[in-house]
């Protein structure tokens, strides 16, 4: 997910003189990035594909406002400030609010891992993954957005305060009680668990 | 028990799992792992955490983000589309409204019904009413108008539409009142009033009065007879062509002060009726004025179109 594009900043040089061409070939190698960011924030398939089309959209024409840097920390913020967008959107229609809809995790995407052996292990895989999403969509979006960009999207600090746009001392408290957030909601689901993963802080 | 942990302890910790903590910091936090436990089982518990929303399934784009050139256009202000064809359809057509809106108002100033005072243009514009369409086809014949009983009236409508024209932001059509009014002083009184003729004339108007009346500008000495049996061929992008090639003999006080006078709608229907219909005798000049404005409207749309390219 993280591979480098090598001709990446030719790519961009061309792309800001109006290469289309030069753009798409970084909106391929950052979409499955972007779409994952934007998903998880928002948690609803057919809004993050528009937010995520809106987000490289915006990202072309605004091309000149990059400054170097990791381009992807500059496409994730502006794919993250879409999100806070939709998301102020939803909060003046609190009935589109996902966690207000029922079943909202059935339809979370691809869920089940390739080496899933037997149905009932996937079965419960996919449990798992759904307690796990439903944790991390239960956290403020301002925990949310920093766990994911780090757990989920693989970003360094620096990169995750460039794109969130926080200072790396905040970066590093916010990721940790997004952690602690979601080490605290799978308590609830510790039967799901491998035995590997017993978060077996109730043991006193 | 992990409540006695303080929020700086988990940081530390969460830190600690990426490897960011500095040499001192990590030191020190794993010293206190050797002696707490409790420290110790909360790292592992968070270890865990990450490693199981780590190991979520990627998620893949749906589809291709890619942008289409339309994408990739610059945003359109008030949706208007600011391609190059559309700022020069819009021109085409503020011109051609601009030039309907002259012919409409202009078409009103016939030859004077009064005195042939040159310096009084209101006088010399005059309204085309119908008895003057009389006049008209007598003006045919004669290539002379005059309805003196219409003088008044004539008056009143020329001033309005002076004032229109003055009100109009158009340049061009400013110039064209006076100008027009200079051409058409004609022999007062020339030819008696005449009844109302039957549909022989029919609803010239707009355009196709316009013709008339270039035509009776720019061919002096022609019969008229000629230019009425013209006009109705004409078709209105024509019409409009030519309405447009009006305004220059117009502007230009050449023309022999001949008044083919433009006929006014007359209560017979001709098969050949222009755009501005008939109803154009109930408000002349305002159809006028709303082409004129119509027209600069256009022509701003134009001008805004081609400046939101340019910058884009």
């Amino acid at each position: 997910m993280a591979s480098r594009l090598e001709n990446e900043p030719a790519l961009i040089q061309a792309a800001r003189r109006g290469d289309l061409e030069a753009f798409n070939t970084l909106v391929l190698h950052y979409q499955d990035g972007v779409y994952a960011l934007v998903y998880r924030i928002l948690g609803e398939p057919a809004a993050a594909a528009d937010v995520a089309q809106e987000a490289f959209i915006t990202a072309y024409r605004h091309l000149r406002d990059y400054r170097g840097g990791s381009f992807r920390a500059w496409v994730f913020r502006i794919a993250t400030n879409a999100c806070y967008d939709e998301l102020r959107r939803r909060k003046r229609r609190p009935a589109m609010l996902f966690d207000d809809l029922p079943g909202a995790e059935v339809d979370d995407g691809p869920a089940l891992p390739a080496d899933s052996p037997t149905p009932e292990q996937a079965a419960q895989q996919a449990e798992l993954n759904r307690a796990i999403e439903r944790c991390i969509r239960a956290l403020q979006p301002d925990q949310r957005l920093v766990l994911v960009l780090s757990d989920i999207e693989g970003l360094s600090y620096q990169e995750i305060a460039d794109s969130a746009g926080l200072n790396l001392g905040t970066v590093k408290s916010r990721l940790s009680r997004a952690r602690a957030g979601v080490r605290a909601c799978l308590q609830a689901v510790q039967e799901l668990l491998p035995p590997v993963y017993r978060l077996n802080s109730e043991r006193e | 028990m992990a409540r006695d942990l303080t929020p700086h302890d988990y940081e530390q910790l969460s830190a600690y799992l990426d490897g960011v903590l500095s040499e001192a910091e990590r030191r020190a936090l794993e010293a206190r792992l050797l002696d707490e436990p409790d420290l110790r089982r909360e790292l592992e518990a968070l270890r865990a955490t990450v490693a199981l929303v780590r190991g979520l399934p990627p998620v893949k784009a749906p589809r291709d983000f890619t942008l289409t050139a339309q994408m990739a256009r610059p945003p359109r202000l008030l949706f208007l589309p600011t391609t190059a064809a559309f700022s020069a359809i819009s021109a085409a057509a503020a011109v051609l409204l601009v030039a309907l809106g002259l012919v409409v108002l202009l078409s009103r100033s016939g030859p004077a019904a009064a005195p042939p005072v040159m310096d009084e243009p209101a006088v010399a514009l005059q309204m085309t009413m119908p008895a003057e369409q009389e006049t008209a086809r007598q003006n045919m014949t004669a290539t002379l108008a005059a309805a003196p009983p219409l003088a008044e009236m004539a008056l009143e409508f020329t001033e309005a539409a002076a004032s229109a024209a003055q009100d109009s932001t158009l340049q061009g059509e400013d110039q064209a009142a006076p100008a027009d009014a200079m051409l058409a002083p004609a022999p007062a009184g020339a030819l008696p009033e005449a009844p109302p003729p039957a549909g022989t004339l029919g609803r010239m108007f707009g355009a196709q009065a316009e013709e008339a009346f270039d035509a009776g500008l720019t061919q002096t000495p022609s019969p008229p007879a000629a230019l009425f049996a013209q006009a109705p061929t004409f078709t209105p992008g024509a019409a409009s062509l030519a309405a447009q090639a009006t305004m220059t003999p117009t502007l230009s006080p050449t023309a022999t002060p001949t008044p083919t006078l433009p006929p006014s709608p007359s209560p017979t229907p001709q098969p050949t009726t222009l755009p501005p219909p008939a109803p154009a005798l109930a408000a002349p000049d305002g159809l006028g004025i709303v082409l004129l404005l119509a027209g600069g409207l256009l022509l701003a749309l134009a001008l805004v179109t081609t400046v939101i390219r340019r910058r884009s």
